[in-house]
């Protein structure tokens, strides 16, 4: 198991956001997390990156803890994210915001640094090489050199993805990624998400309202409502789940 | 190191030796371009902090004061008299060390405040700098410390304000100076993206502490004498005036602010006090018409290192000599 969620509950002052979460997460799974607007989706991807600290429970990655660490630690570890409502560095490149995502697998210390020596320039030239392969991948090499905020939505989404990709993830989670696209940007994101996922041998966790994009991408789903897991399965399973329909699906979302 | 910069450096390097020890300048002159040096070292250190990394600071001269001690300690109370000459540049190494220790600790309040609270601590460091050598008898107390000799030479000044341009340059386009970018753009989508945010934190805060304590070790030797009140708000807010003037985020934007405030504060001296009123109403009249400063976000070409992007965006230069 790449990831193993045990008991994992969190609240907010006096609000429960998620109460006694558990999930497992084989290697190479496509996961969806589906449920109504405030279940507490966001806030279990927050407590897997160290952004917030769980109440109680533990978070394992290849059962190495994860409750307690540092978000940059855990990035460190392999979890990459996107966030909800896209969070670039908005007046940095195009280049810049994925030369950033290789800071935890830079190995030139301040000497090296200050100094600017052979060694590092040949690491700056390989985290160039690195950032473009995947900017040419996703179609963004046009725009290197564009501030990040000057790009429309769907490519800052895609900028977004390919920074995450650059921190060398093996667990990567996406929150919401088809917000705001079309059917044609939905469908080629459904195309995006399962080929990304071979070549790079991920395993993605996805929050997703749109039931089509989960149903088709995913091999299983969570569904949370009021921070509870009412449900899980395969996509099947979930659609025809009396309580699922009735929390969720019914509600005509 | 890079070909465009070597070059350049030993060149400019000669000529300001040769001027310093043929005296081919006026020594007036030669004053003026020293604090122009210093100045510069100065801004384009605490550009570092206000400008790349978004914070502000305004307590850097209690880093230049902590420098401007501990070299004249060295210089006139630890080493022989007939070394002090040839161990001038150790003392000025050894300021910026125990300068860039303490901006360390400073950097600490910083990793859990940030913005106005972070200036109030830089504030309230200034302050503690200044009174607790204001007490210290030892130092002279508010008196001053004299006695210092005249150490400090047109070449040093070059050699330093070239250290302190390559230096920050250096670190800014590096992934340490990238990390700093994005604390300053989004500290949350930072630390996702695998920022250390502490480490980019305390090593630019370490950097540049060290260059102002390197300046207040040439000030010290260049003046001969230093008291607290030299180094109160006023200092530091000389040091904002150039950094805002020249454009924050913008290496170049700090050489630019420091030589024109430098040089136009010597050409209104014959207006006395008044200068003291001018240059403040200049710079309000600047942030009306330029906000973003002189430079505004921009850099000179030359500085930045050709390890890049070419224009046409797809291709890749890098003319920097590289090992393999
Ligand atoms: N930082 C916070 N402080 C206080 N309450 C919070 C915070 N973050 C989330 N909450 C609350 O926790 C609950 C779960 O929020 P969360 O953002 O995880 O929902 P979600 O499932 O992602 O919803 P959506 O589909 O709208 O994105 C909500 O009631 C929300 O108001
Ligand atoms: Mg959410």
């Amino acid at each position: 198991m790449l990831l193993v969620i045990d008991n994992l509950s969190h609240s907010f002052g006096g609000l429960a956001a998620l109460t006694n979460i558990s999930i497992v997460v084989p290697e190479h799974q496509l996961l969806g997390i589906i449920g109504p607007n405030g279940s507490g989706k966001t806030t279990l991807f927050n407590l897997i990156t160290g952004m917030y600290r769980a109440s109680s429970g533990s978070i394992r990655l290849k059962g190495q803890e994860l409750v307690g660490r540092a978000p940059a630690a855990i990035t460190r570890m392999a979890v990459a994210r996107t966030f909800q409502n896209i969070r670039l560095f908005k007046t940095l490149s195009v280049l810049d915001n994925v030369r950033i995502a290789r800071y935890g697998k830079a190995a030139c210390g301040p000497f090296d640094t200050l100094f600017r020596t052979g060694r590092f320039l040949k690491e700056e030239g390989l985290i160039i090489d690195q950032a473009m392969e995947l900017l040419t991948l996703f179609e963004l090499d046009r725009y290197v050199e564009a501030p990040a905020g000057s790009l429309p939505y769907g490519q800052q989404r895609q900028l977004e993805f390919a920074r995450a990709l650059a921190t060398d993830p093996v667990l990567l989670l996406l929150d919401e990624p088809a917000a705001g696209m079309n059917p044609y940007e939905v469908g080629k994101l459904n195309e995006q998400l399962q080929w990304v996922a071979k070549r790079f041998a991920l395993t993605i966790i996805l929050i997703e309202h749109h039931m089509g994009l989960v149903m088709e991408v995913c091999q299983r789903v969570v569904v949370l409502d009021f921070g509870v897991v009412i449900a899980e399965g395969t996509p099947e399973e979930v659609r025809n789940d009396p309580r699922v329909i009735d929390v969720y699906l019914g509600k005509g979302s | 190191m890079s070909k465009g910069f070597f070059l350049p450096l030993v060149s400019v390097l000669l000529v300001s030796h040769l001027i310093t020890a043929y005296g081919l300048l006026d020594s007036y002159v030669q004053l003026v371009l020293m604090y122009v040096g210093i100045n510069i070292i100065l801004s384009v250190s605490l550009n570092l902090i206000n400008g790349y990394m978004g914070e502000f600071s305004v307590g850097h001269a209690g880093f230049m004061a902590i420098g401007a001690y501990t070299s004249a300690i060295l210089t006139v109370r630890m080493f022989p008299d007939a070394l002090a000459p040839w161990l001038f540049p150790i003392a000025v190494v050894a300021a910026g060390v125990v300068t860039a220790i303490v901006g360390a600790l400073l950097a600490i309040p910083s990793f859990k405040t940030r913005g106005d609270y972070l200036a109030i601590v830089t504030l309230a460091f200034g302050m503690i700098v200044k009174s607790v050598l204001e007490n210290m008898d030892s130092l002279g107390a508010a008196r001053g410390f004299l006695g210092i000799s005249k150490y400090t030479n047109l070449t040093w000044v070059v050699f330093w304000a070239m250290a302190a341009v390559w230096m920050v340059r250096n670190f800014i386009y590096s992934s340490f100076g990238r990390g700093v970018l994005s604390v300053r753009e989004d500290e949350i989508a930072a630390s996702a993206a695998g920022v250390n945010t502490r480490q980019v934190k305390l090593f630019a805060f370490t950097l540049s502490s060290f260059f102002a304590g390197v300046a207040g070790a040439l000030y010290a030797h260049l003046l001969m004498f230093i008291n607290p009140k030299m180094f109160d708000l006023t200092k530091s807010t000389e040091m904002l005036i150039m950094v805002y003037l020249g454009g924050i985020g913008s290496i170049g934007g700090s050489i630019v602010g420091a030589m024109i405030y430098t040089v136009l504060l010597e050409l209104l001296r014959p207006l006395g006090i008044w200068r003291m009123v001018l240059m403040p109403i200049m710079l309000v009249l600047l942030m009306i018409l330029r906000p973003r400063g002189i430079m505004g976000l921009s850099e000179f070409r030359w500085l930045i290192p050709s390890v890049g992007v070419s224009s046409k965006g797809a291709k890749i230069v890098q003319d920097d000599a590289v090992g393999d």
